[in-house]
């Protein structure tokens, strides 16, 4: 078990680099100078000259990469251009925030989503049932940012019960969780339901029924259990989906976290910026399903026999 | 003569799968309703310029932000453009870039897969590590990098979405290829000596054939949904060209007054959505109903 944990540890710390080399080799073949887009039309040879060496863009993309990798083994990712601050203190303000909101989206796919798909697997056919796989469609086809201004329109500006925006008390996290956990929780009951669905199939789900067992006893005991693994895979992929969602949903109520970061680097063409937090969501998105994976063995004990 | 018999009993029993795959889809509602949905997506974004009330670009500056059901039938934006058109054009945007983008996905796929499935060794390892890579991105963020990498606007917007989806694609039809290889018909084929393009073509390719489709469509409804994203954060279609995402994002600062402008294109994006993926659903449980697709 722990040289698959070691295993499984280096792989992803060399997915981590390889992340980070695609990124640079991306944003390396950009049409025109990223440096002259940076300083304008009316920079002179100079300012050009001095910024590239400033950004180090002036060597090879190899060398380059290494010296990137090792100043960030030691903690320096760079600066920002536009703001003029190390863009490990810009992450470091805005990331607790993402963190905040991704978290309370995942507690929240986790109350509604789960249970959801339990009670519509458990009772399939029953009213409850339909009423929740409608919901759930209606949730996986409605666009995270149009749920976002939807909410916003009717608990913010109508009813007056939430901030429209911004951070400080908890009120302001609702809408914003709420917002970005709606894929998630209907994707997830909608797994939890089909999967819950295949195990009631099975025989000893009947041997279990026919020994005179409840039948909440038995999904309970016997079906959930079994029915985990799927479950456990997509509510992983849902972490990545939250991530995305969260750049959305940071955009729509002005929430200050990577989400915001990130495109505002991309629309200022700010790359150390942009490189820092794509780096991080990509880290920790990488880190998830590793423990997504690990927890594989403590679910199904024949997983981690291989 | 035995031959001729078998073929053609042969040809009878693919003829009956696809009935019967036909009439399953029939008799669900739900793809019904989905193939409806996506044909009259299909037959307004052609249709455009025809059934379009107004120009779409057409700034009526006395009309800015009036309310639905009036002169317009969607009311008008805050520039006193008519919503509805620029729905209708904003349809053929996302279609597009979907079609597109799934024709970018389903051919590099199509071709990496193939390669990989087939000839194996290190050309698979390395290609499918590299297919891995791209699969490890978060959600949206790999056509946030590409998008900043090739710039903003319609085209570049399409190329990002469709790289982002070919890993997936590349996988399937690899996997698909690996189960068709082991099969005795190949072996017999190579040992007669048929050249491999042969093999892919006539064999391989039409053995994933269903699956790849089932994707393809579901695929879409994501497409829209991406392109939609990438327009509502400003780093997808630009305006002026009329695309939902970006009426949406435009139309959010009039939240208060005007609700109308920013909530329609919304619905607009959820009917496109639900109709690919109840068509991709529906296919699915047609064509192959043990198949799984996420």
């Amino acid at each position: 078990m722990i040289v698959y944990l070691i295993k499984r540890i280096l792989a992803s710390v060399g997915v981590v680099l390889a992340m980070a080399f695609l990124v640079m080799l991306i944003l390396d073949l950009v049409p025109g100078d990223p440096v002259v887009i940076m300083l304008g039309e009316n920079a002179t040879e100079d300012m050009v000259r001095e910024l590239r060496r400033q950004l180090g863009l002036d060597q090879p993309l190899l060398v380059r990469y290494v010296q990137y990798i090792w100043k960030v083994v030691q903690g320096d990712i760079g600066r920002s251009v536009r703001e003029m601050a190390p863009v490990s203190k810009l992450i470091g303000d805005a990331f607790p925030n993402t963190l905040l909101l991704t978290a309370c989206g995942m507690f929240l796919t986790l109350l509604i989503g789960l249970p959801l798909g339990l009670i519509s697997g458990a009772k399939s056919g029953s009213w409850l049932d339909h009423s929740s796989r409608i919901t759930s469609l209606a949730g996986l086809c409605m666009p995270v940012f149009w749920i976002g201004l939807v909410l916003m329109f009717i608990f913010s500006l109508k009813l007056g019960w939430f901030p429209v925006g911004g951070t400080g008390s908890w009120l302001h996290l609702i809408l914003p969780s709420v917002t970005l956990a709606s894929y998630s929780v209907a994707s997830l009951a909608r797994m939890t339901r089909s999967s819950l669905l295949e195990v009631m199939g099975e025989d000893y789900i009947r041997t279990a029924r026919a020994k005179g067992l409840a039948y909440r006893a038995v999904v309970v005991r016997h079906a959930f259990g079994n029915a985990l693994i799927p479950i456990v895979t997509v509510f992983g992929m849902q972490v990545g989906h939250l991530m995305g969602g969260a750049i959305l949903t940071e955009t729509v109520f002005a929430w200050p976290g990577m989400g915001r970061l990130m495109v505002g680097a991309i629309l200022d063409r700010d790359y150390p910026l942009l490189q820092g937090t794509i780096l991080v969501f990509a880290s920790c998105y990488i880190f998830i399903n590793l423990l997504v994976d690990l927890s594989y063995g403590l679910i199904d004990p024949q997983v981690s026999g291989k | 003569m035995k031959n001729v018999q078998a073929d053609s009993s042969a040809k009878k029993g693919k003829s009956l799968t696809r009935r019967r795959a036909l009439r399953r889809f029939i008799h669900n509602p739900l793809s019904v309703t989905g193939l409806l949905i996506v044909i009259v997506l299909m037959c307004v974004a052609i249709l455009a310029p025809v059934i379009s009330p107004h120009d779409p670009a057409a700034q009526h500056l006395f009309d800015k932000r009036s309310k639905p059901f009036g002169k317009y039938v969607l009311g008008a934006d805050q520039f006193g453009r008519d919503i509805l058109s620029r729905l209708i054009y904003g349809a053929r945007v996302s279609l597009f870039v979907a079609i597109v983008s799934v024709l970018i996905a389903l051919s590099g796929g199509i071709i990496v897969g193939t390669l990989c499935g087939y000839i194996r060794g290190v050309v698979d390892a390395v290609l499918m590590r590299f297919m891995d890579l791209l699969l490890s991105f978060p959600y949206l963020l790999l056509a946030i990098v590409m998008v900043a990498a090739l710039g903003t606007g319609t085209m570049n917007t399409t190329l990002a979405i469709g790289i982002w989806a070919l890993p997936t694609f590349a996988r399937m039809v690899r996997a698909a290829v690996l189960t068709i290889t082991k099969r005795e018909y190949i072996t017999a084929s190579q040992a007669i000596g048929t050249p491999s393009y042969m093999i892919i073509l006539s064999h391989i390719i039409p053995n994933f054939v269903s699956p790849v489709i089932v994707y393809a469509t579901l695929f879409m409804a994501n497409a829209i949904m991406i392109e939609a994203a990438l327009s509502f954060l400003g780093l997808g279609v630009q305006p002026p060209t009329p695309s939902w995402g970006e009426m949406i994002s435009s139309g959010r600062n009039y939240l208060m007054t005007s609700p109308h402008v920013a909530t329609t294109p919304g619905l607009a994006i959820m009917l496109a959505v639900l109709g690919f993926n109840l068509l991709g659903d529906g296919l699915r449980d047609a064509l192959d109903p043990k198949m799984k697709v996420a």
